[in-house]
């Protein structure tokens, strides 16, 4: 496998994890190829041990941790979500701004905090070596994540949009 | 802890994300990006050590001619195309004139166009600026170039323009080639937003100094903060009209506080007292901060106006400065909601 081939294989499933921490799909996107643009010249190192994957996920989430709020101020959900392929009906779109609503009150930390343990389903101690940071930071950060997301309606309510 | 609300948001997570596009050029950018972060950070090292011989000869000599800032510079030549070659630091680089100290001479670009090659950019405040800000501590040595590509890229100003008259922040942005020589401009964060380059003016003086900061943070991340001793401490100004604003994009969420002052104003906004925290407060004032904040503005009315500032020094030595406004504290589209325990300790250091 090629890079080409790994990106064309492994780069709707970052794509997803940028989307989350994003909640714009351009923004997804210019995420996913800046973390791949910035692993692509670790690729024959890297990939050889099987990792790659790894390295660009980690990358793609420090990255965003650390890009400043003036680059993304507008890190709002915009009325453009994931574009569908064949079924976009208004119900998803509207369920999808839902969700996007939702982590975007979290802090930048918070919210890769929950994208890697509860969309990624990595553990406490994968999450903490993706972040570069302690498990204690991510138990106190998924803490306080969980307790803003509780309240918040599309997630308190999780029945709400089920069709 | 593992209870149904974590499956519940497991599943809404995976729900949302169903679909993602299909972008068949994803390779290909992420190619370019790499591509064009290694022509910024290397240059001329990429192609071998004699294009390095080569282009030598052809660079030194523009950086010397450019020293007095007079020089030809590379007009007509698309600056975006020119390797950046790792740049030597000046034996004294440049540092911005302190407060009180007169300004030190300095060329302008006299064509309006700063010429590749510089070792190090610096923004300072314009000592004539009419509102008040801190600019960085450190300089930046890395991806001079871009900065030089975007205020070259400029739109010269046009003759006719209709301008607001607000008052906001100037500053100096001094660029330093390897023999010390330095040119300057000046950009105006207010009104027309031009930026002077002696005779010429261009308009963008804003979004220069975005391009400044973006490269700044990038190079913050790749080199870390200086040692948390070297930063210098924090005084409270005399009067709210003295005080910096904030232009340094900061994200409260991530800012880690080396140094910390609250101040106090009476009504006509002078000074009525001013606390230094201690190094201990100092932290749980950071973790608070940190655990606290969010993006957003305010839009509900404060009836009992504080004059409140409480005057942050990051571990980069940035210098931030929040509002109080009744039990929160704002700056620059974000707002933070401090514990009782952090409310009592500013209150506390003010008596």
């Amino acid at each position: 496998m090629d890079f080409d081939d790994f990106v064309a294989a492994r780069g709707a499933v970052l794509w997803r994890s940028a989307w989350l921490l994003t909640g714009d799909r351009h923004r997804a996107e210019d995420l996913v190829q800046t973390a791949l643009g910035k692993a692509w010249p670790h690729w024959a190192r890297v990939s050889t041990s099987g990792s790659f994957e790894a390295y660009v996920r980690k990358t793609m989430f420090t990255t965003y941790v650390a890009w400043y709020r003036r680059r993304w101020k507008a890190e709002v959900p915009t009325e453009h979500l994931p574009e569908q392929s064949g079924h976009d009906d208004a119900e998803q779109v509207a369920y999808q701004r839902d969700i996007a609503a939702a982590l975007a009150q979290l802090p930048r930390g918070q919210r890769a905090v929950v994208v890697l343990r509860y969309f990624e389903d990595l553990t406490e101690a994968q999450t903490a070596e993706v972040l570069g940071c302690s498990v204690g930071t991510v138990k106190s950060q998924t803490s306080r994540a969980l307790a803003a997301l509780r309240s918040s309606p599309a997630l308190a309510n999780p029945d709400k949009d089920e069709r | 802890m593992n209870d149904d609300f974590e499956d519940s948001l497991r599943d809404a997570l995976r729900r949302a994300t169903q679909a993602a596009p299909d972008e068949p050029t994803r390779s290909e950018g992420a190619r370019a990006y790499a591509a064009s972060v290694r022509r910024r950070r290397t240059g001329v090292l990429a192609v071998g050590a004699a294009a390095v011989v080569v282009a030598a000869i052809t660079i030194v000599p523009t950086v010397l001619d450019r020293s007095d800032g007079r020089g030809d510079p590379v007009a007509g030549r698309p600056q975006t195309q020119t390797p950046q070659q790792p740049v030597e630091l000046p034996d004294q680089p440049f540092e911005c004139p302190s407060g009180d100290g007169p300004p030190k001479p300095m060329a302008t670009p006299r064509d309006g166009t700063i010429a590749p090659g510089a070792a190090l950019v610096r923004v300072c405040a314009a000592q004539d600026s009419p509102v008040p800000w801190a600019p960085p501590l450190d300089a930046l040595t890395t991806d001079v170039d871009k900065i030089v590509s975007t205020v070259n890229g400029l739109p010269v100003a046009r003759d006719k323009m209709a301008c607001t008259e607000e008052a906001g922040p100037a500053y100096l942005m001094v660029f330093q080639y390897s023999d010390g020589g330095t040119v300057q401009v000046r950009g105006d964060v207010y009104g027309c937003q031009l930026v002077s380059f002696g005779a010429l003016e261009r308009e963008g003086a804003g979004k220069a100094l975005e391009a400044y900061f973006d490269v700044l943070t990038e190079q913050r991340s790749q080199q870390g903060p200086p040692p948390a001793p070297s930063l210098p401490t924090l005084s409270c100004p005399g009067s709210t009209a003295m005080n910096a604003v904030t232009l340094i994009p900061q994200d409260l969420s991530h800012l880690t506080v080396e140094k910390a002052s609250v101040c106090s104003y009476d009504g006509s906004g002078q000074s009525l007292s001013q606390g230094v925290l201690s190094p201990a407060e100092v932290d749980e004032l950071s973790a608070d901060l940190q655990a606290h904040s969010t993006g957003g503005v305010v839009d509900v009315p404060c009836p009992a106006l504080q004059n409140q500032t409480l005057l942050v020094r990051s571990d980069y030595g940035d210098v931030v400065s929040l509002q109080k406004y009744c039990e929160l504290f704002l700056v620059a589209e974000q707002v933070w909601t401090p514990t009782e325990a952090t409310l009592g300790m500013l209150r506390a250091a003010l008596r």
